[in-house]
């Protein structure tokens, strides 16, 4: 019956098409039907997807894609309009023109622009919080892996810097308006709605925008906003679109931004020569005679004495990187939909290397208006994340190819690898897979069903759930092998009457380094978050001049999680890396568990006069398993904030012309960060080391207290102001927007370990008494226009933000100088170094550390006392957090070709960088090396030569000459873009095509870090983790390369 | 659809998944035990001891051994040690302690004491939680471990009494918030008196060591302790009357009692006749040069002569990574701790004579044998059977080489010397020993004085696998009981008592008994028998004798140079300096109170010098 009935349709229909095609067809005679192609851009010039095109008077129509492009057949002189939301509709002939560029006006300045402010949406005309946000077209403007790398520079008032270059753990950390907590500054991620998602294991291609809440607007997550809110919404379908398929795909290439320089065989030998002297070695113990120094210089004994650049021996300058990404997106009445797979690759940068990652993202998103009231939806997100590495750490790797020294070869001339520095650190091989591999994969599955209902009868109310289950699962296998390098039997090699320059082959001996035997580590573990949502809103004018929008809501989430690992060694084939084939002796396992619940009430209240005169209250209640329920687990976070659309104003418009646009904002919130380990109100004891008893040497674990217990443990309190305009000018064409905020950041959990004397044994744990504050701005400025073919935008922003330690634990007796209250938090104690000693007269006539020698580092005596000791160290405020942030991004773009490109950077931070293992332990910066004080050269910037931790300077006296200035500016992104002319696409039934160059992390145009890339090592998040003097594991040294890369790519719809 | 059937729809929808949500908010953590459970179970509690076992005792197998901080060993990479040595320590920088040294400290003592605090505040609850049926049973065991804790905590003190004096006594947990700012420190005499007395108690709890399980305190270890603390507290330093403060020595105190409460506390453990000295098999001295290396080895606790000690399993707990700690570089080993040229010469020769009596440094720092006796050039044969023990010096058999150097070095020596040839006059090679600074392999690691420490290490642990030692850590050994008992004697003019105990210990090892001055024979035995058992930090600083022992510590090259014109061999051993040490700086005898610590508690007040 169906059947026949299609069958009818078709039937019927096609002959009419024909009928109708060949009617036309006659017209076109007299009214030719062409094809329009264009760009359709907004006010600032960027292009706009998804705007509807239709032929007037018909139902034909399209949509603009990705790149803002269309194409369309219409009658020469039919008119097309464009329109879109939040701009005006717009008209315009064709008139035979086959090029119709477009650029929308907003609708009365973007009047119905929206922005996601968490639990809704807002006109941005009527936001009244300091909302930074970002689209899907700047999101996809950069080729990177991870959603995080593609914010710097893009969200005024977000710190971010990535920390690590290393595929699959390349993300950027992000900090909200710097730091305002002792305890943990990390702000909350949420993504469609969904507190606590991973950002980056995200398609960057399905982001629809990014929202940052930085003041009171985040009152509205409680417990969890003090650090601020970040708020990823996905793509979704859009009712009423015709069905778009875009592809995009890019080939990049990849190479570090900048890498350390390392003394070459010469120098480093002179240098230990130089230190071994100067700490009286006996000739007989020298490690190089001066004759072999001269052989390093010649570089004519490869054998026995060559020159290795360990790092060029082990690094390739290329690696490539790849992303393909298809996406299927529309909308009926009815249903809507987005449909979306991707993938992504990066391999390593090593030579022969086994590091690489994979990333698929899979989306599907439908929406289905069950009738008039119902409405539901159903979101799935499912990613897997292939990561693989070598046995051997990253830092292992790094550390070698640091470290190494210049005088031991790589390779030797016959291509055999050379010997490690100790314990199979050649980084040449073991950043290969002849080490075994660690390869983990990640699976995530992230589900949400969604439903709402118009309330029958009550205009405006509208109830709506959601529930979120999402599913985490990894798994690890982690399997290393002993590995071979060749070492050069030298006095044979020499007896046998060689001398270095000839070949030495015969002489090689290999052997196994690393683990004697084959062993595995097999590690999966699964975790789960439910989260439930329901909320009640309500939307009414009255009067058509009072505008409310208000909801209550209740929200619950639950997260368990746990993970089983298993090891075995003694394989006796490393060709099955499987447990059952590992041998029984030693064999071990282990297992952990978490659990993590809250439960949220909250609800808002907006209020307009005519979208001039803006308020807005919130008010949260919020209740987390950290805390106990007789003391602190339940808080309330209330917020208000108000706004004044000055140019709606009837004086304004009728008196201002320059500015057509003004709002004035202001806003209060107290929030809450409960980012502290559960717990801590209850007596617990943890299992840990534990002992070896018994004839039989039996071994028990045993128990202990992690930390002592606090009953009144609770979250840190934030009262956070901010005050500012939004504001555009010349029709437009300027836009002004400055924020200003002041934070108090109340009862911060931190230890008491400045005062708490050490004879109480007490294993401190978190208290709520720190105080900070934490002011500064952000401002933005923006120009954009167009001559003709020609459009061009620029926009600036600036951040500063400097916060102070009100209430500190301080010691019972203090330096006053050394006092932490009133200075940035994470200051570091340093000793001031004002040069080097050139003789022993110098050292005589200064007050010097005990054991001084000539060449050493000179310290300040800062309190005068003819003494050096830990009253002289000073406080260094200029921590590894930037306290300036700041991006400039610009677009050109003329007919079919666009260039945009972002600049970004930081100032006022400083880490230290020089790690211990320098001397006999390993090689010398270039940087400590050049300009070296030697008894030659007394008049030098550098110190003497030295051994590792040995003189003071490097071992307990840590002075700010180990640190580096981390300031910097780079050319983060360039891209150059041109637009496929219609006239061609036509042809290969092609919507829009447009094929790319870009270049992310270009250039530093500014840089102050001499030795590494400044952002390297990367912000810290909580300044237990901040680097202290004397701790080396944070200062980046051993991280992975950031890295520049080149791609080519492009994107079509059809 | 009708209105109200979107209602009913969407209320099923979310009321199914609300179902189960009510008690979100009330759950215990799943990876922890609570106080109540931890405090009513016996096998718990037990457990809570066993941390507590593994923080008092550390043993001494760390990257930086207190050998290094006298003349048994040098620090071969610089790791701060140089700082104490030459006098460069103050409160605000104190070298090696705190950074490489953390686990006899202030801080790490202290926060074990408020764990046994937390112990023996509530180990009295645990047999309550028993049925009454039970709690007989579940008592005696709780008793013995508070026996057992009471002894960790005076355990603890007495690593605190020795490198601080008088220190700050607490007995009672610690809460959040409680009053520290009254506490202050007792004097030396209350401090060990406290000790004293806490072994006592211990000791009345405890079973001998055949009673309680390997491993854990008994009354042995107890009474051994006290032994100890009270020699420490009779000797020159703390009780000679010169101590500048109460807090660092008595204040006239009557030293025949303290010598007599000593001997006694000596003699107990002695008469309690449970532990025996092992046989080595003496007089044969190469069974014993090879016994005294094994007795090492042991895995452990099982000899009788061992009265308390620590041991360890591969791969769990805290490791012991002695091998790879102090083992030598051509085996790609840290070699942290080398004997200093000083040490090696200190060993007297296979009769009971000074080395010096048969080897002489001439001007140009060379060893000239100039012995009426021992004819060998090479100053390494003929020693006592220790020296073998205890000490790798050149050409020692050692361990078999791994592949890449076994066709050099087919037998696996201590490779030591430089291997030079001369033809038509001329230079022809040099090659440098494999286990050198120059040597092949990891050339950082190679030692400077020429020696590795061979006591304590494993032969059996070979390769890449040895951060994992097995073999035990001994706290307390019978020897130094006999020692301890033996000085006590000689400081009481009992001087027939005192020899006898000293020849004891001398007969055992192979040699004959000694002959000349009482004190030099007994401080000579202390130090040969005890190398790098965490004895001569605390004997050199209670005998008074930094000047000597803060001597520059020197090492030793040796070169072997074969002249092909002549064929002949000659071989050279050179006395090379290896780190200035000294002058005597008076403040080394204590340990500075860190001045953060003195910052956070002004009450607390300073060691002398600091």
């Amino acid at each position: 019956m169906k059947r026949k009935y299609i069958l009818i349709r078709y039937v019927i229909r096609v002959p009419l098409s024909l009928i109708c095609l060949f009617f036309f067809n006659g017209i076109a005679f007299s009214q030719a039907v062409i094809q329009v192609t264009g760009q359709v851009t907004d006010a600032k010039g960027e292009p706009l997807s998804g705007v509807n095109i239709l032929v007037k008077g018909t139902t034909d129509g399209t949509a603009t894609d990705n790149s803002g492009s269309y194409s369309i057949r219409a009658k020469s002189n039919s008119t097309l309009v464009f329109s879109y939301i939040g701009s005006e509709s717009t008209e315009r002939a064709v008139s035979g023109q086959s090029v119709i560029n477009v650029q929308l006006q907003a609708a009365d300045k973007s009047l119905n622009d929206v922005v996601v402010i968490g639990y809704g949406t807002q006109k941005k005309v009527n936001l009244i919080g300091s909302v930074a946000t970002i689209s899907s077209r700047q999101i996809t403007q950069s080729p990177v892996s991870t959603l995080s790398n593609a914010l710097s520079g893009r969200l005024p008032g977000a710190v971010i810097q990535q920390s690590n270059g290393e595929p699959g753990k390349d993300a950027a950390t992000i900090t909200i308006r710097g730091m305002a907590t002792l305890g943990n500054n990390q702000p909350l991620v949420v993504i469609d709605g969904i507190p606590d998602r991973d950002m980056n294991s995200l398609n960057p291609n399905d982001v629809e925008s990014i929202s940052v809440l930085k003041d009171a607007s985040a009152a509205i997550y409680g417990a969890r906003a003090a650090n601020g809110v970040i708020l990823v919404t996905t793509k979704q379908g859009k009712e009423g679109t015709p069905m778009l398929v875009n592809y995009g795909f890019y080939q990049g290439f990849m190479s570090p931004t900048s890498l350390p320089k390392m003394a070459d065989a010469a120098n480093y030998s002179s240098m230990i020569r130089e230190m071994q002297t100067y700490a009286g070695v006996d000739e007989a113990n020298m490690t190089f005679s001066k004759d072999d120094i001269e052989k390093y210089k010649s570089g004519q004994y490869p054998w026995t004495h060559p020159n290795t650049d360990w790092i060029k021996s082990s690094f390739n300058k290329f690696t490539p990187s790849r992303e393909h990404n298809v996406s299927v997106s529309g909308g009926s009445k009815t249903v809507d939909y987005f449909v979306s797979f991707g993938t992504h690759h990066d391999d390593g940068i090593f030579k022969n290397s086994a590091t690489s990652f994979d990333r698929f993202n899979l989306k599907a998103t439908v929406n289905a208006k069950i009738n008039e009231y119902l409405t539901l939806g159903l979101d799935i997100n499912g990613s897997q994340e292939n990561r693989n590495y070598p046995a051997t750490s990253t830092s292992f790797n790094l550390e070698g190819a640091i470290k190494s020294l210049p005088t031991s070869p790589a390779y030797y001339p016959n291509g055999l690898p050379g010997p490690d520095i100790a314990y199979g650190q050649n980084p040449a091989v073991s950043v290969t897979n002849q080490t075994g591999f660690d390869d983990s994969k990640r699976y995530r599955a992230n589900n949400i069903f969604r439903a709402s209902l118009k309330i029958p009868g009550v205009k405006g109310l509208v109830l709506s759930s959601y529930y979120a289950y999402d599913v985490n699962l990894g798994q690890e296998k982690f399997f290393e092998k002993p590995w071979t390098l060749y070492s050069l039997d030298v006095p044979s090699y020499l007896a046998a009457g060689n001398t270095g320059t000839e070949d030495g082959s015969a002489f090689l001996v290999g052997s196994l380094k690393g683990v004697t035997d084959p062993a595995l580590r097999d590690i999966y573990d699964d975790a789960n978050t439910k989260t439930f949502n329901i909320k009640l809103d309500y939307n009414t004018t009255i009067n058509g001049v009072h505008n409310i929008s208000a909801f209550v809501a209740y929200e619950s989430s639950e997260s368990e999680g746990k993970g089983i690992n298993a090891f075995r060694r003694y394989f006796v084939s490393d060709l099955l890396p499987y447990l059952f084939a590992g041998g029984d002796a030693e064999k071990d396992n282990g297992e952990t568990v978490f659990i993590d619940s809250r439960v949220n009430y909250f609800g808002r209240l907006s209020y307009n006069y005519k979208e001039k005169y803006l308020f807005q209250f919130s008010l949260r209640r919020d209740g987390s398993l950290r805390f106990s329920e007789q003391s602190g687990r339940w808080g309330n976070f209330p917020s208000v904030l108000a706004g004044w659309r000055v140019s709606n104003e009837k004086f304004w418009k009728d008196h201002v012309r320059v500015i057509d646009f003004l709002k004035l904002k202001a806003s209060w919130g107290q929030m809450g960060n409960d980012l502290v380990d559960p717990f801590q109100y209850l007596t617990v004891y943890s299992p840990g080391t534990g002992y070896v008893l018994g004839t039989g040497r039996t071994y028990a674990t045993g128990l202990s207290q992690q930390v002592a217990t606090n009953p009144n443990i609770t979250w840190e309190v934030a009262n956070v102001y901010n005050a500012g305009f939004e504001s555009s000018l010349l029709n437009s064409r300027v836009t002004l927007n400055a924020d200003f905020f002041y934070q108090k950041r109340n009862r911060i959990l931190v230890h008491r370990n400045a005062s708490v004397p050490q004879f109480t044994g007490l294993l401190l744990p978190d208290e709520n008494f720190g105080i900070v504050e934490n002011r500064g701005f952000e401002v933005e400025l923006g120009y954009n226009n167009r001559f003709n073919d020609l459009t061009f935008s620029i926009n600036g922003n600036l951040a500063f933000a400097r916060n102070k330690v009100i209430e500190f634990d301080e010691p019972a007796k203090s330096v006053p100088w050394q006092r932490l209250t009133g200075k940035p938090q994470g200051s570091t104690l340093v000793y001031h170094a004002i040069g080097i000693f050139k003789d022993q007269a110098e050292i005589d006539k200064t007050t010097h550390v005990d054991g001084a020698i000539p060449g050493d580092i000179i310290i300040q005596d800062y309190n005068n006392d003819g003494v050096i000791n830990t009253d002289d160290q000073i406080l260094n405020t200029k921590t590894v957090n930037p306290e300036i942030t700041y991006g400039v991004s610009f677009s050109l773009g003329y007919k079919n070709w666009a260039l945009s490109g972002l600049v970004q950077g930081a100032g006022s931070s400083s880490r230290p960088v020089l790690v211990p293992l320098q001397g006999l332990a390993g090689n010398y910066f270039a940087y400590d090396a050049i300009g070296r004080w030697t008894p030659e050269n007394t008049d030098a910037s550098k110190p003497r030569a030295f051994d590792r931790t040995d003189p003071y300077w490097r071992g307990s006296y840590l002075t700010d000459y180990s640190y580096q200035n981390c300031a910097y500016a780079r050319m983060k992104n360039l891209v150059l873009s041109y637009t496929i002319p219609s006239r061609i696409l036509k042809t290969v039934l092609l919507k829009s095509a447009q094929i790319y160059v870009s270049g992310e992390n270009l250039f530093l145009i500014y840089n102050k870090n001499k030795i590494l890339d400044p952002e390297l090592g990367g912000i810290v998040t909580k300044i237990s983790d901040a680097p202290y003097p004397g701790a080396y594991d944070h200062t980046g040294v051993y991280n992975y390369p950031i890295m520049r890369s080149y791609t080519i790519g492009a994107r079509i719809s059809l | 659809m009708k209105p109200n059937k979107s209602y009913l729809l969407f209320l099923s929808f979310w009321l199914l998944l609300a179902a189960g949500c009510s008690k979100i908010l009330d759950k215990t953590p799943q990876d922890k035990f609570s106080d109540a459970t931890v405090f009513s179970d016996i096998n718990l509690a037990d457990r809570y001891l066993l941390d507590t076992y593994n923080n008092s005792l550390s043993g001494d197998f760390g990257y930086v051994g207190f050998a290094s901080l006298t003349d048994e060993s040098h620090d071969t990479h610089g790791f701060e040690t140089a700082n104490y040595l030459q006098g460069n320590i103050s409160s605000s920088s104190t070298g090696p302690f705190g950074s490489w040294i953390n686990s006899m400290t202030w801080p790490s003592m202290y926060a074990t004491i408020q764990k046994l605090n937390v112990f023996l505040a509530n180990i009295d609850k645990v047999p309550e939680a028993y049925p009454a049926a039970q709690q007989a049973g579940v008592k005696a065991q709780s008793d013995r471990m508070k026996g057992e804790a009471t002894f960790l905590r005076a355990f603890c003190y007495h690593q605190l009494a020795r490198n601080y004096g008088g220190v700050v006594i607490i007995t009672e947990p610690f809460e959040i918030g409680g009053d520290y700012m009254s506490l202050k420190r007792s004097t030396f005499k209350e401090t060990i008196d406290f000790i004293s007395g806490e072994c006592d108690n211990a000791a009345a709890l405890l079973g001998t060591k055949d009673e309680m399980e390997m491993g854990r305190a008994t009354k042995e270890a107890a009474m051994a302790l006290k032994s100890r603390i009270l020699l420490f507290a009779a000797s020159d330093l703390t009780a000679d009357g010169t101590a500048e403060n109460e807090y660092v020595g008595y204040q006239g105190a009557d030293r025949t009692a303290l010598w007599t409460a000593a001997k006694e506390a000596a003699k107990a453990v002695i008469d309690l006749g449970t532990a025996r000295l092992a046989d080595f098999g003496a007089p044969d001295q190469a069974a014993v040069a090879k016994n005294y290396f094994n007795f090492f080895k042991a895995k452990d606790l099982s000899d009788k002569e061992v009265i308390w000690g620590k041991m360890f399993q591969k791969s769990v707990g805290s490791a012991n990574q002695i091998n790879m700690i102090n083992g030598t570089n051509g085996f790609v080993m840290y070699g942290c701790n080398a004997p200093t040229g000083n040490l090696a010469d200190a060993f007297e020769m296979a009769d009971g004579s000074p080395f010096t009596d048969h080897y002489m440094v001439d001007n140009n720092s060379f060893y000239q044998n100039i012995s009426s006796k021992y004819h060998s050039e090479n100053m390494y044969y003929n020693r006592e059977p220790r020296f073998y023990a205890e000490i790798l010096y050149d050409s020692a058999v050692w361990q078999k080489r791994f592949p890449d150097l076994a066709g050099r070095d087919p037998l696996g020596i201590y490779d030591r010397r430089t291997r030079i040839t001369i033809q038509g006059g001329q230079e022809v090679s040099k090659i440098y020993g494999i286990d050198t600074k120059q040597g092949p392999v990891d050339p950082d690691d190679g030692t400077y004085t020429g020696y590795t420490f061979k006591k304590y290490l494993d032969d059996a642990v070979y390769g890449s696998d040895a951060n994992n030692n097995e073999n035990a850590w001994f706290e307390f050994r019978y020897a130094e009981i006999i020692l301890n008992y033996a000085e006590a004697c000689l400081a009481l003019n009992e001087t027939t008592e005192a020899t006898d105990y000293i020849n004891m210990i001398r007969n055992r090892a192979g040699l004959p008994d000694f002959t000349g001055d009482i004190t030099a024979a007994l401080r000579y035995e202390r130090r040969v028998e005890f190398i790098y058992e965490n004895v001569r930090w605390y004997d050199m600083r209670r005998w008074k004798i930094l000047n000597e022992t803060l001597a520059d510590a020197y090492g030793v090259d040796i070169v072997e140079t074969k002249n092909l014109d002549n064929s002949t061999t000659t071989t050279t051993w050179r006395q090379i300096p290896v780190q200035d040490r000294g002058p005597e700086n008076k403040k080394l005898y204590w340990l500075p109170i860190p001045i953060d610590e003195i910052n956070r508690a002004p009450q607390l007040v300073q060691n002398p010098g600091y």
